[in-house]
Formats: C-alpha cells, sequence, structure tokens
C-alpha cells in the first residue's frame, strides 16, 4: 500500500525536513523539501499528510528548500528564504510567512518550467463527469468559487495551474492548498465549518492570506485525469444574480490562451491544444455573488457540455423559481 | 482604381474556423490573432481566388446572405487592413 506522509512518524517528519529531505509527490510532480522552519513543518503535516510518499529511487522534479536567511536574522527580524533547484527568485520574507513562501515558491518552479504541460492559469473542478476549467485573472473571485465547489463535493484538480499534455483534451490534477484572500477567508470558514483552513498570513503581497486543505477525494484522485466538458470564465460581482452567458468559441479561444503560463513557448503545439479543449467544450462566462447559488449553478451543468437551465444568456435564480 | 484581392499560399499559418469566427497561428512569431466573422469570411473566399473589392463585397453578400451598410463596410475595411497586415492577403491597385 502506498505510504503517505501521515504514517510518517512525527520524528521521522521532523528529520527528514531537516536532513535528507521530505519526497512525495504532488499530482504529476515529485518534490524533495527541506526546511529547518518549524511553521514549514506543521503546515507542510496539515496540507500534505495524504499525498503519497515518493520511493528513494524516484525522480525529483523540483528541490525545494524553506531556510533562514541568516543565524542573526534567526533571532532578530527573522526572515525565510526559498531556493528552488539552487535558484533564489525572491526576495526573502518574514520567517512568520514561510509557509506562502514556499507555495509560492512551488508555484514558480512548476511556472518556469513544466512545459511538458500546456499551463493554464486556471482552477479545474470535476464532478460525475462535468469538469470545468475556470481561467481567470487574479481578483476574479476564481479560487472562491473553486474553494466552495470543492466543499459541496466537487473534485479539485487546481486551483491555479490547469495542466494538459500537449495533443489532449485532459486535466492532469495538481491538487494543493488554495490560497484565499482578504474577505474569502471568513466567507469560506462561514459558508464551510468543517473547512480546514490554516493560519491568516496577514499584509503579504498579495494581502491576507489563508490556505484551505484541499479535500481528500481530490488528493485521493490526484493520478485520474479528467476530460473537459466546459470553459467557464467566472466572475464575482457584488449582488449579481448567479447567471452563465454563452461565448463565442473564438473569443473564448482568446482568452483561455492568454490565461496560460507557457502558450507562447509550446507555439503550435500550444495552439492546437487550446483548440482540442475548445472543440471539446461549451464555453461561457458566469457571475455570481451568492456562493449557494453560483453551486446550484455548476450543479445544473451536464457532461454533455451543455447546462440544465436552458439557453444562453441562462440564470440560475431564474431557473430555480 | 480597383483594388485586387489576393491570397498567397499561407504555410506559415494556421487557422482554426469556429462557427462564423476563426482564431489564427502564426508560426513566424508565435502569435495567435481572432479574426471576426467579417475576416474569416473574406479569408474563406480570396483563399481560393483573386477579387477585386467589388467581385469580394458581392460574393460576401451572397455566400453569407449579409446586406452591406456603411457601417458593415467599415467593419470589413478593418477585417482586411487586418489581414493584409498579417500578409494573408495581398491587395494591388490596378
Amino acid at each position: 500500500m502506498q505510504q503517505r506522509l501521515a504514517d510518517l512518524s512525527a520524528d521521522d517528519h521532523h528529520r527528514r525536513l531537516r536532513r535528507d529531505g521530505l519526497h512525495f509527490r504532488a499530482g504529476p510532480f515529485t518534490l524533495l523539501v527541506n526546511s529547518p522552519i518549524p511553521q514549514i513543518e506543521a503546515l507542510i503535516a496539515l496540507f500534505y499528510a495524504e499525498y503519497p510518499l515518493a520511493s528513494g529511487n524516484d525522480y525529483r522534479d523540483f528541490h525545494l528548500r524553506v531556510t533562514h536567511t541568516s543565524t542573526l536574522r534567526r533571532w532578530i527580524r527573522p526572515s525565510a528564504g526559498f531556493k528552488g533547484d539552487g535558484e533564489s527568485p525572491f526576495t526573502p520574507m518574514p520567517a512568520r510567512s514561510s509557509f506562502p513562501l514556499f507555495e509560492w515558491g512551488l508555484n514558480w518552479r512548476v511556472a518556469t518550467t513544466a512545459h511538458q504541460y500546456l499551463m493554464l492559469h486556471a482552477a479545474v473542478v470535476e464532478r460525475d463527469g462535468v469538469t470545468v476549467a475556470m481561467p481567470a485573472l487574479p481578483g476574479s473571485g476564481k479560487s472562491t468559487l473553486a474553494a466552495a465547489l470543492m466543499c459541496r463535493g466537487w473534485r479539485l484538480l487546481s486551483d491555479e495551474f490547469g495542466l494538459v499534455r500537449p495533443g489532449t483534451t485532459a486535466f492532469v490534477p495538481f491538487p494543493r492548498p488554495i490560497p484565499l484572500k482578504n474577505e474569502s477567508i471568513p466567507l469560506i470558514a462561514r459558508f464551510h465549518p468543517e473547512a480546514v483552513i490554516g493560519p491568516t498570513f496577514e499584509g503579504t503581497r498579495k494581502g491576507d492570506v489563508a490556505h484551505l486543505k484541499a479535500s481528500a477525494a481530490s488528493i485521493a484522485r490526484a493520478d485520474e485525469p479528467a476530460a473537459i466538458t466546459h470553459v467557464i470564465f467566472p466572475r464575482y460581482q457584488m449582488g449579481a444574480e448567479a447567471t452563465f452567458h454563452a461565448i463565442e468559441k473564438a473569443r473564448a479561444f482568446m482568452k483561455v490562451s492568454s490565461n496560460s503560463f507557457n502558450y507562447q513557448i509550446l507555439g503550435r503545439d500550444g495552439f492546437r491544444t487550446v483548440a482540442g479543449l475548445i472543440e471539446n467544450s461549451s464555453c461561457q462566462s458566469f457571475i455570481y455573488s451568492n456562493l449557494d447559488d453560483a453551486i446550484a449553478a455548476f450543479d445544473g451543468l451536464s457532461s454533455s457540455g451543455t447546462s440544465a437551465y436552458g439557453a444562453a444568456p441562462i440564470s440560475a435564480a431564474a431557473s430555480n423559481s | 482604381m480597383t483594388e485586387i484581392w489576393s491570397a498567397p499560399a499561407f504555410p506559415s499559418f494556421e487557422l482554426w474556423a469556429l462557427g462564423d469566427e476563426a482564431v489564427l497561428f502564426d508560426s513566424r512569431d508565435g502569435r495567435t490573432h481572432y479574426l471576426s466573422p467579417a475576416g474569416a469570411a473574406i479569408l474563406a473566399i480570396v483563399g481560393h481566388e483573386a477579387l477585386d473589392t467589388c467581385a469580394l463585397l458581392s460574393r460576401l453578400e451572397t455566400e453569407f446572405a449579409v446586406r452591406f451598410e456603411q457601417e458593415e463596410r467599415a467593419r470589413l475595411g478593418v477585417a482586411l487592413d487586418q489581414l493584409v497586415a498579417l500578409e494573408l492577403i495581398s491587395c494591388s491597385s490596378a
């Protein structure tokens, strides 16, 4: 049976992080993590407990280190630095934000090297064969919506990286803790009181950030790709009724390709892959304000690529009445 | 003066038509371009034969059942300019 991080004793977890490295898999990637920082140790144990341990023979995709920047700084205004495979892309941050630094560092490493995938800046969720990619700019409410959907039983494939092997139309899961920001933190805590939400890191460069643990079901199915059925561009709008609007596919193509980390790098392969995704999906924009209404609307999507709510524009509230 | 529109062979491009619209991949610089319905329609026609402006408009009206009023003609002008800029079609004056 596959060993998980949670199967390690606290001593072993502690020792591996400080010495040879904690070697585990997150989605399609194998990580080797070193850190002497207690916050990293505690929050990796919390958020990555169900992730499978890698064997000693497994190739490591990324070697990530989060360490104190100097012995003196360990005691006076302590700060933490990140190294990914020997590179230090970020200026040190206060040690109290070590875990966000680790998560951003992993994102940076994936975004800059994993070109075996087309990487969309998108949340991806799946339920009963309905797979929705939600490409969106920061601030659109993408993470909040993905978090709410996961809390109501949708499988989280990704909050940040929609990974697709060129030439295919299925997303490769890469479930990770969802970084909730600012008002979304108490919103999700109220919406789903059972949610496992870590400490709030105040005043980061992205504002206040707290991480929501990926659901056990999402992690357990991290080896199961999901074929796309919908591309939905979400946008939170205060007071808005949950509503879908159909989008012309050519415009959806342009929006998807512009929300990619490496579309330009992949060239013709990227073009053909986005074409395949769009061709096999129903493309819609979605505005919402109330999470329950938004989830009711998503639950009405069908795997044939159309919505149970009828022709566009589609109003969830109207159909519920 | 008659403007003749023609499309040279375009191996550098990959065109994907989506309904009335299209997207175009330009392998020379790796960029992707959106083509409006007008642009996609023009390309579909002049991809096969060179036409002057009047003939092109006539064919668009016939094949796409569109009446080109002043506003639509302006939109066509924009689409033609885009296709010329991309070197997908060329225009010679006779």
